[in-house]
């Protein structure tokens, strides 16, 4: 399912999804984050303002005494007005003239030792003009710290006011923002991908419906048949209309093999039946001279030739359409192997080769019987057309689970190895100079045998080596319990 | 016994016909698929060969009209088709066997008698030539009184010059009747197979049955 479109089309669907989510998640983070900065900006700007003015009205004349000491956070020289209006203001407030603090607010003295110097020592490195605003973190909060100067002085110099407020809130927005986003990003593929899933059903649906047409016309055979064209979309509507036009022209080519199997027939074998009889019939006038009936004779071997070629061609035509019909009836494999081994051993006398007979088993299949014995001479002539004199071809036939299998096996030329994919296709020949002299016909013999080892359910294999010679094993399934003639 | 023979090539049909009553049949030859069917109904014909494609009334129409009017005699097809589906139209058309074209005498001989259930053996179920004698049940083979084992091939192509004695059978007919018609040896495989037969029968005897016509093929004569 994955790597079908929709499967892809899903991920991919999915992946962008959440993609975009996230960095919008980011993006509305970020600027959660800015407005929320700009508002602790505002508010601790606020309230310095305010202790400016505090300060202002109480009059810096009245600072004139160490406001604080690191002892005691309480001021002690503020007025007491200032001083509890000063304390009023929320947040971490610090006023220092330039080189040390002189309020430090309950908040900052409530601060643990180490905090508040921590502290001091920030907002005393933040008293440089381009520096007003940092984070500061101690053990018990992060800070937001900015720092300003009053407008009055003391002995000319500005005093600065620090004003610190929590910024732990803020960061902890951000954090939790990012860390809950990063959780969702499961759930968002997850939806996105079950989103994109049924939409992409929907859309992908006119495509399964094409490839579902496609589907029962293939299983039918039924290249008459065409496939609706919805127009639902146009896309897949211009892919329907060629599939018919491709389809329109498969039919009519397959249409005219067939005619042309059937016309070939008739047309290639009625003048052969009328050139056989009118052969026959010379050949069986009396006192035919010599040389006239041997004439006859040659005409008659070439016709019988032409008519097994017209036949194999025919056959194989009707194979390439995938037909396979045969004949079948229970066929006793032991006459046939045995009837192999007397054709092999003439056949081996002539050419000088030994034929061996090997173990031959009573097994029985289901088959053409013309047809099997027309795939065994076949393999048989061929092994002996490929051994030189003084080899072997030795022939036997066993049962090999529930399979039987013809072995033909000779010490000939052999094949090689890259030669041995070829040796079944049709017209293909071996090199010639490797067979002896004779005519070797046209090639199709192995084809033959092969369709009709595939037509009853078999296979051929080949095991050669170049120099040391040939096997091969015919396998046919046996005959079943039950199994009988049908067709 | 009398045949009807239904065929529109003169040659085939003319070829059916003198072969047929040389094996002592009689007879009719018609062209035409009308004028078959008539004669057919209005004949007592013991055995009907029929072309599959005939003018006037095509063979798959006159073969389904005498099933349909009750002709029970036995139907031998002529067919180019050799197709399995196309055979078992026929046979189902009321057929009782089929010949594919092109055909050996021999086969057609063989399906007729098959067909007309003449079995070889009221013909004669031996044949001699000369003292060579033949058993065609036993597949016993005695000359001068002594048996010869032959092998399944001797005994085939044997019995078939014996059955064709004094006529010249050639390597082809006698290769096609003892392997069946998709057979191409390459060889004459004849030629080896006659020797063996040469030496099983003609070896310890002056007078020689087998005798060779060069480029033919071969003749028993007694």
């Amino acid at each position: 399912m994955f790597w079908s479109l929709r499967g892809r089309l899903t991920a991919l669907a999915a992946l962008s999804g959440a993609g975009v989510l996230l960095a919008l998640t980011v993006i509305l983070l970020s600027a959660e984050r800015t407005a929320e900065e700009r508002e602790l900006r505002r508010r601790v700007d606020e309230l310095a303002t305010i202790a400016d003015r505090l300060i202002a009205q109480g009059g810096v004349q009245r600072f004139s005494g160490v406001l604080v000491t690191a002892d005691s956070a309480r001021p002690q020289a503020l007025s007491a007005a200032t001083g509890r209006l000063l304390a009023a203001i929320p947040g971490y407030l610090i006023v220092a003239d330039a080189a040390r603090p002189l309020y430090i607010s309950p908040t900052v003295a409530d601060l643990g030792t180490r905090d508040r110097e921590t502290l001091v020592q920030a907002v005393t490195g933040l008293f440089e003009p381009d520096r007003q605003a940092a984070f500061v973190q101690l053990e018990a909060a992060r800070l937001y710290v900015r720092v300003r100067f009053t407008a009055d002085t003391i002995a000319g110099v500005p005093l600065r006011i620090a004003v610190g407020m929590p910024s732990d809130g803020l960061s902890l927005v951000r954090l939790d923002g990012f860390a809950s986003s990063l959780v969702a990003i499961p759930l968002l593929i997850l939806g996105s991908a079950v989103i994109a899933f049924s939409v992409l059903g929907t859309g992908l649906r006119p495509l399964e419906r094409l490839a579902r047409q496609l589907e029962a016309i293939q299983h039918g055979r039924s290249l008459h048949r065409r496939v609706a064209i919805e127009g639902d979309a146009e896309e897949v509507d211009r892919l329907a209309e060629t599939i018919n036009a491709m389809l329109e022209r498969l039919e009519t080519s397959f249409a005219s093999l067939r005619r042309f199997t059937a016309d070939a027939s008739h047309e290639l074998k009625t003048p052969l039946t009328v050139l056989r009889a009118t052969l026959e019939r010379a050949m069986q006038q009396p006192n035919v001279p010599a040389e006239q009936l041997a004439a006859l004779e040659d005409a008659l071997a070439n016709t019988a030739r032409m008519a097994d070629l017209v036949d194999s061609l025919l056959t194989l035509a009707r194979a390439d359409e995938g037909r396979f019909d045969l004949h079948r009836e229970p066929v006793a494999m032991e006459p046939l192997v045995v009837e192999m081994l007397e054709t092999a051993t003439i056949l081996g006398e002539a050419a000088g080769i030994a034929v061996r007979r090997l173990d031959i088993e009573p097994v029985t299949v289901l088959g053409d019987p013309d047809r099997l014995r027309q795939l065994l001479l076949n393999i048989v002539t061929n092994a002996i057309k490929y051994t030189p004199r003084g080899g072997t071809v030795s022939i036997g036939l066993e049962r090999r689970g529930e399979q039987a299998a013809v072995t033909i096996d000779d010490t000939g030329v052999g094949i090689a190895s890259v030669d041995v994919p070829f040796i079944f296709e049709r017209f293909w020949r071996a090199d010639r100079a490797r067979s002896r002299g004779e005519r070797g016909g046209l090639g199709l013999g192995l084809s033959i045998a092969e369709w009709i080892a595939q037509a009853h359910g078999g296979t051929i294999t080949v095991a050669s080596r170049i120099g040391r010679g040939t096997t091969f094993t015919v396998q046919l399934p046996l005959l079943r319990d039950g199994e009988s003639a049908a067709s | 016994m009398r045949v009807l023979v239904i065929e529109d090539d003169p040659t085939v049909g003319e070829f059916v016909k003198r072969g047929l009553e040389e094996q002592r049949w009689t007879v009719d030859l018609v062209a035409d698929g009308v004028e078959g069917e008539a004669l057919a109904r209005s004949q007592p014909y013991d055995l009907v060969i029929l072309d599959l494609r005939l003018p006037g009334r095509p063979g798959p129409e006159v073969l389904r009209n005498l099933r349909a009017r009750g002709f029970e005699r036995p139907v031998l097809v002529l067919t180019a088709q050799d197709a399995v589906d196309a055979k078992v139209e026929t046979l189902r058309a009321g057929a009782d066997d089929y010949v594919t074209k092109p055909f050996a005498f021999e086969e057609l001989l063989a399906r007729v008698e098959a067909l007309a259930r003449r079995p070889r053996a009221l013909a004669s179920p031996r044949i001699a030539v000369a003292d060579l004698e033949i058993d065609l049940d036993s597949h016993q083979v005695r000359r001068a009184g002594q048996a010869i084992e032959l092998t399944p091939k001797e005994f085939l192509v044997l019995e078939y010059l014996a059955r064709h004695a004094g006529r010249v059978m050639s390597r082809t007919l006698i290769t096609e009747y003892a392997w069946g018609y998709h057979f191409d040896p390459g060889t004459n495989i004849v030629d080896v197979l006659i020797t063996h037969l040469r030496k099983k029968i003609d070896a310890a005897h002056d007078r020689k049955l087998i005798t060779t016509v060069r480029g033919v093929g071969y003749v028993l004569k007694g």
